[in-house]
């Protein structure tokens, strides 16, 4: 299963909590952070919807990398306090 | 002599509606008495620590850091900021002053010192923090609110009821939408 990176860079932030969201057909992730964090996640080939919600005073800079993956909306992407929650699609 | 009495009658009237009427002053003095103001205060003496006077003869102020920073800086009494400012906190000044038996504004004694809580097992360590955050029964819900969501999306590619849930993943719950 190809292993897929999730990676969020808190900058410039006194705290900043993150839920992250991976749904597939038959794959369900989702877990809180607190600040920067990376997440590896080996996943089955198919298609996967994203949820990324960065609860953040800051900026935070989002990116998913893997071999052989296309990300919809382009990655990275920037969240800050007026842009919280965004949704990718994934195919693996 | 009507017109006399009637006119005093009146001027008297007059006097005493000015007389009630409060100054721009007065109000503003008025203004201040509040509970604010007593909260202000409060949160002034809880800054300077304990004020004892145990053998009523000496006043004693023992005020840590912290708690002085606090009064000139707000903003240290943030989460973040509490945990980052452990020095200031363990720091405590010992402040005594004995005054004069014969008068107040005479003062006998000074006494100053300083002490630094080596052992402070109430400290809050980052790892904990950072658990208790994640922990907070809001953000779990908002995890799996979201959670729910994207399962949803998953599980239904291509429907309408599945592009409706990818709308609220990506904008989330209006008051409206609530409301339908």
């Amino acid at each position: 299963m190809p292993a897929v990176k999730c990676q969020g860079k808190v900058i410039d932030a006194e705290g900043a909590v993150i839920i992250l969201v991976v749904s597939g057909q038959d794959f369900h992730f989702n877990n809180s952070y607190l600040g920067t964090f990376s997440k590896t996640l080996n996943l089955p080939k198919g298609k996967y919807f994203i949820i990324v919600y960065c609860l953040t005073d800051g900026e935070m800079l989002f990116d998913i990398t893997g071999n052989d993956i296309s990300v919809k909306p382009a990655v990275p992407g920037k969240f800050d306090k007026n842009n919280k929650r965004k949704t990718y699609d994934l195919i693996v | 002599m009507k017109k006399v009495l009637v006119l005093l009658f009146v001027l008297q009237s007059t006097g005493n509606v000015v007389a009630q009427t409060p100054s721009g002053y007065e109000r503003e003095i008025a203004g201040k008495k509040t509970g604010d103001d007593k909260a202000n205060f409060s949160s002034i003496l809880n800054a300077l620590g304990k004020f004892t006077s145990q053998d009523e003869a000496t006043i004693t102020f023992q005020p840590t850091l912290y708690g002085i920073v606090s009064m000139v800086d707000p903003k240290i009494r943030e989460q973040n900021n509490f945990i980052k400012a452990t020095f200031l906190r363990n720091f405590q000044l010992n402040l005594g002053i004995s005054p004069s038996e014969t008068s107040i504004f005479e003062i006998d004694n000074f006494q100053s010192g300083f002490s630094y809580a080596i052992l402070n097992n109430k400290k809050l360590k980052k790892k904990e923090y950072d658990a208790l955050v994640a922990s907070d029964p809001a953000i779990q819900n908002l995890g799996l609110y979201l959670a729910a969501l994207g399962e949803f999306v998953a599980n239904h590619p291509n429907t309408a009821a599945g592009e409706q849930a990818r709308l609220y993943a990506e904008k989330g719950l209006s008051e409206e939408a609530v409301k339908r």
